[in-house]
């Protein structure tokens, strides 16, 4: 059972015992089925609404008026059957949500914390505290509408190593969370954290804070200079040049369009709730990037950076200049004309969840070229700003820039003319697409390994294509194409270069905690 | 050991690539059999007893089969690598060719696993892990022994080149 929690905020059941989470969270933890489910029975109402509201063509097929009393029965048993469906789908939904939470617990104890899940195929996973690289709230939308937190504990082992709360009152997430932070010897994290339902926007919003002193990683919270704002009129236009909301508000125009000038009839309407799970696919998406980035915030700590972000749950994320593996800047089709561009980062450490991903990697969500170069400036300080401007806007030529052969046109007949790297002294520079762009930045060191690959296409055309391997990220340093021997070249040389820059770097330890999510209480 | 890695040309072939174990293409080809025995006994007993028709099936079967011992026979013989005084080199394929380069001081740790069969041949498999998961290579057929070698080696580099991330 969840302990009832005293005011005090101290919690009445040690986390030493079994316990079980929230009795909601199967129905969150399942909330698209849930939405899909209940979309469909609307869906199944779709048309008798229409003949209530007397739109024609619906009016005389649901209402019979003198058809005789057999259909009327036939209709009322098929909706006797569909009501009864429903109601027995619902009550399997219910049930089997019920045995999850019965057999969903977890305890910590020797060191260890420990989840057991499942009731035919169980799982118990088990990490140990001093393996715990951080401890994080996370509050996915529809955990937000019912006031849940679930408590992410996240660990040094590969991706899936993560043991997810999901999902627990609000405020015993918070002590839960304080406590394994307390538990896993990181109690100085726990002092660092603002007070719950501090209010820390209004001080952001009053400007660039006192710079932090002495630069050091150990900085207050909330200071640091602000880069930049990102206002969210512009996000919310770049959130709706997507390629999913384009083709449905084109589509939905053009139904309704042809419906108003008679030229079809009132079966078209009949397309809309069939529609219904897209339109939740494609908005819960659009939704959900528009309340992650909003209010964004970038601001410059000497070292590292921060990002304070969400629309509904503020949301901060320090990224310690130094583990920045690999930085992207892209612009897909549909922001060429505003001219937007976004940044994307790999970050040392950071995991990337399935479902719920929480670590964030984006730094400028939307922006002009300015901002984008503002940006790069403090996350890469030696990266030439001219070698940014020809990889984003370059078209092959450029002096410094080694680009694929003409011969490549036939598997790349667009981006061929644009695909190429340049060196600096600190980075290797990727560029490619011509309709959506990008350029890629990995430094020298950061690089972890190096593939090369080559298709039987690429081998009849003397082609190959090479990968930087960064760590885990949404940047995938990738250039297709390149001339065979050119490529075995710049795999020899960036060998060198990497093995040069690896031995100047410092030796950084993983510090246990890289990526910090907190949430204020401005939630819904 | 040599491989006939003339038609493998990533990375040229002046350097003294090292191939893997002959073995290992008996250790696939044994899977490959125990795979395929259970459908082409049934089909051959079934085209005997209730129609030769499906002595069709049997046939082509077969011939995926002997195709599958083709490809493992060519694939083994593509798998050659080789210490180099920075990195590891693996080179993988014949269709679908691949080079990865892992250098020593990006090492995270190193696996030897064995199964039964590549156990019987006294065949192991090295994987390597860096700090990425999708950029470990993996070097299958090597006799227990140098695998162990290599193992011990490559923690010594890696440990004497260590590079933070």
């Amino acid at each position: 059972m969840i302990p009832v929690v005293a005011t005090s905020g101290k919690p009445v059941l040690p986390l030493g015992e079994w316990q079980r989470l929230h009795p909601l969270s199967p129905l969150i933890r399942g909330g698209v089925f849930f939405l899909a489910f209940i979309g469909f029975v609307v869906a199944q109402w779709w048309e008798r609404l229409l003949g209530a509201l007397g739109v024609p063509g619906y009016r005389d097929r649901d209402l019979p008026g003198d058809a005789g009393g057999e259909v009327t029965d036939a209709l009322e048993l098929g909706w006797l059957v569909i009501v009864l469906g429903a109601t027995a789908v619902l009550l399997v939904i219910v049930g089997a949500a019920w045995l999850s939470w019965r057999f969903t617990r977890f305890r910590v104890a020797d060191g260890q914390i420990e989840l057991r899940r499942g009731w035919v195929f169980r799982q118990h996973r088990q990490v140990p505290l001093a393996r715990v690289q951080s401890v994080e709230i996370t509050r996915p939308v529809l955990a937000r509408l019912t006031g849940l937190s679930a408590v992410v504990v996240r660990s040094a082992g590969s991706g899936t190593s993560h043991l997810p709360l999901e999902f627990l009152g609000q405020s015993r997430a918070l002590e839960v969370r304080d406590r394994l932070l307390e538990l896993a010897g990181m109690s100085d994290e726990v002092a660092r954290l603002p007070a719950v339902g501090a209010e820390p926007a209004g001080e952001l919003a009053g400007g660039p804070v006192a710079a932090a002193p002495g630069g050091a990683t150990r900085v207050p919270a909330y200071g640091g200079r602000v880069i930049l704002q990102v206002p969210n009129g512009r996000l919310f236009l770049a959130t709706i040049l997507h390629p999913g909301s384009i083709l449905l508000g084109a589509m939905a125009v053009a139904v309704l369009a042809f419906y108003a000038a008679g030229e079809v009839g009132a079966w078209a309407l009949g397309i809309f709730p069939g529609m219904i799970p897209v339109v939740i696919g494609v908005g819960a998406g659009r939704v959900r990037e528009l309340l992650r980035h909003g209010n964004f915030v970038l601001a410059d700590l000497g070292t590292s950076v921060r990002a304070t972000h969400g629309l509904t749950e503020l949301t901060t994320t320090m990224v310690p200049l130094h583990r920045i593996q690999a930085v992207e800047v892209y612009q897909s089709l549909w922001w060429r004309w505003p001219k937007w561009w976004r940044i994307r980062i790999n970050v040392a450490g950071a995991k990337l969840v399935d479902g719920g991903g929480i670590t964030e990697t984006v730094v400028l969500p939307v922006g002009t070229i300015e901002d984008a170069q503002r940006i790069c400036a403090v996350l890469d300080p030696r990266l030439p700003g001219e070698a940014l401007l020809a990889a984003l806007h370059g078209m092959g030529g450029d002096p410094h820039w080694v680009g694929v052969p003409s011969r490549a046109r036939q598997l790349d007949p667009w981006g061929y003319r644009r695909a190429g790297y340049a060196v600096t002294a600190d980075s290797v520079i990727f560029r490619r697409g011509w309709f959506s762009r990008s350029a890629v930045v990995v430094p020298h060191a950061r690089i972890q390994s190096m593939t090369l690959a080559q298709g039987p296409m690429q081998r009849f055309r003397d082609l190959a294509t090479v990968q930087l391997v960064s760590t885990l990220g949404p940047v995938r340093p990738r250039l297709e194409h390149l001339g065979t021997a050119e490529a075995e070249f710049f795999l020899a040389e960036q060998a060198a270069r990497s093995s040069v820059a690896r031995t100047a770097a410092p030796i950084t330890p993983l510090s246990p905690c890289m990526t910090r999510v907190l949430f204020s209480g401005l939630g819904l | 050991m040599t491989t006939d890695a003339g038609q493998v040309t990533l990375r040229g072939n002046e350097l003294p690539w090292q191939g893997v174990s002959g073995d290992l293409a008996n250790a696939r080809l044994i899977v490959l059999g125990l795979i395929l025995a259970v459908p082409v006994l049934a089909t051959a007993v079934l085209a005997i007893l209730v129609s030769p028709w499906i002595a069709i099936a049997t046939g082509v079967l077969a011939l995926a089969g002997a195709w599958a011992a083709f490809v493992i026979v060519r694939q083994v013989s593509a798998i050659s690598w080789i210490e180099l005084p920075e990195e590891l080199v693996i080179r993988k394929g014949r269709i679908l060719r691949s080079l990865v380069s892992i250098p020593y001081g990006r090492l995270q740790y190193v696996d030897i696993a064995s199964g039964p069969i590549a156990r019987h041949f006294g065949l192991a498999t090295c994987e390597i892990h860096t700090a990425s998961p999708q950029s470990g290579g993996s070097l299958p057929g090597l006799p227990s022994a140098v695998a162990e070698e290599l193992r011990s080696r490559l923690a010594a580099r890696g440990e004497a080149q260590r590079a933070g991330l």
